[in-house]
């Protein structure tokens, strides 16, 4: 039977099938070692990564909803703090947290404790400019959308680049509101 | 512990001075399935679409610098005693150079023999990737370089898939590519394919990684027998710490001259591969 409400992002990663973590980095390392080679300018690959994760994103929160039995959150606030303590649990099997709220409840800062992506990585003096994580960003951006809100994440803290941990800024633009009825042609 | 999140991250100066091991690790397996699939469609659509073949072996490719990027070392892990491979190494144009040792599990000695390192990957590269050993390992009876590692249902196909118009793409490539990784750094360099193979009473064939080593591993066996004599014989052209660099123990007994596996291939056999490990 399944589990009527919320269930933990603990508990949510300890059931389902996992894999091991550095097939992930690696594999992910080759993605962008591929697109450094292809694209060339850093700035195209900051671009195509989080296109990617835009695209991760919206399948991911499929899965996301079905195992996780959240139910709506009521304000941004929760949405990020679901986001880092449960999202980021599941999937990546790291945990998260939530800080730097601003006066209007729309800006915040997800600071992540661990960061399975980036073991082995170190940037080069030419690849400077590069958001090695940009998928992330991405994903939280994609996954949102899907869930009718507009955002904007950008990297305010980047270890690969000297910075003490990893922080995400979330921004919420605007709520898009839910369209009714829905065309049944197409 | 499950998982990663084992307490803050601390931040060092230098990678190298990064300790490997964090304990094992995992993430789920969606987020994997789903970044593999990102990888396949971006090379699918990349601009200028790329063959099918020529995609496979981009993915290839990518299993391929996957593992240049690793260097196994501790029991545990696929990182490394050196633990330096960055995976930016190669693309800042600094080649990070560091001579690679296999080090194998067992008393961290390198595998020199064929049927070694094979097992290597059949078993232990398998068991850290995937969780399990390779469901088969066979070796060909008709060419003796070729050698195929099968599994049921590889991790990579397992939610993937094929159009019918993209015919035999199978993304077992990257598996083929990472296996490629770990023979070529071990220094038994070969080409390695992965293929689907029907199976009887099946819904799903099989893939099949074919593995066929590069023509001078064949006389590598013969090479050290050479390399002895030419040592009783004072050749003096072949420097002593060459024939010990292929050899770990000079004292090697001398029937090597024959590997086990060759007298195998000689019996006759109706199949056309064999079972060496399952």
């Amino acid at each position: 039977m399944a589990p009527v409400g919320p269930r933990s992002g603990d508990a949510i990663f300890a059931s389902v099938e996992r894999v091991n973590a550095e097939l992930f980095t690696l594999t992910y390392g080759a993605i962008v070692r591929q697109l450094l080679t292809d694209l060339e300018e850093v700035e195209e690959v900051n671009k195509q990564l989080d296109q990617m994760g835009h695209n991760i994103g919206v399948r991911l929160i499929d899965e996301f909803l079905a195992k996780s039995n959240v139910s709506r959150c009521v304000d941004f606030k929760e949405t990020a703090e679901v986001i880092a303590k449960v999202g980021f649990k599941m999937f990546l099997g790291v945990s998260a947290s939530v800080t730097n709220w601003d006066a209007e409840g729309t800006c915040c800062s997800i600071v992540l404790e661990d960061n399975p992506l980036v073991d082995f990585v170190e940037l080069p003096d030419t690849c400077q400019g590069l958001y090695y994580c940009n998928i992330l960003s991405g994903v939280i951006r994609g996954a949102l959308e899907m869930v009718s809100m507009k955002t904007e994440v950008t990297w305010a803290r980047d270890m690969l680049r000297g910075d003490d941990a990893f922080e995400l800024q979330v921004k919420l633009v605007k709520k898009v509101p839910e369209e009714y009825p829905y065309k049944d042609d197409e | 512990m499950i998982g990663v999140g084992s307490g803050k991250m601390k931040q060092y100066s230098n990678i190298l001075h990064k300790p490997l091991s964090k304990g094992k690790q995992e993430v789920s397996l969606s987020a994997f399935a789903i970044l593999f699939s990102e990888l396949l469609q971006y090379n699918q659509t990349q601009g200028s679409g790329l063959m099918l073949v020529s995609l496979m072996e981009v993915i290839s490719e990518a299993g391929g610098c996957w593992l240049s990027c690793w260097r196994s070392g501790s029991r545990t892990s696929l990182s490394s005693g050196q633990g330096c491979c960055f995976i930016f190494g190669l693309v800042g144009g600094s080649v990070i150079d560091i001579p690679f040792l296999l080090w194998m599990l067992q008393g961290n000695r390198r595998e020199i023999k064929l049927l070694g390192i094979l097992s290597f990957v059949h078993s232990t590269v398998w068991k850290v990737l995937f969780g399990k050993v390779a469901d088969s390992l066979e070796k060909g009876t008709e060419h003796e370089d070729e050698y195929m590692i099968s599994e049921k249902e590889l991790l990579v196909n397992r939610f993937i898939s094929i159009p019918k118009d993209m015919g035999t793409f199978n993304c077992g490539a990257f598996v083929a590519g990472i296996v490629r990784g770990v023979l070529d750094s071990a220094g038994f360099p070969a080409v390695v394919t992965a293929h689907f193979v029907p199976m009887e009473g099946q819904q799903r064939p099989r893939t099949t990684i074919l593995i066929k080593f590069a023509e001078e591993l064949m006389y590598r066996p013969y090479l050290r027998w050479f390399l002895d004599y030419s040592e009783l014989y004072g050749f003096p052209y072949i420097h002593r710490s060459e024939a010990a660099a292929t050899e770990s123990s000079a004292s090697a007994p001398r029937e090597a001259f024959i590997p086990a596996h060759h007298s195998a291939v000689m019996a006759p056999h109706a199949r056309a591969f064999e079972v060496v490990a399952l």
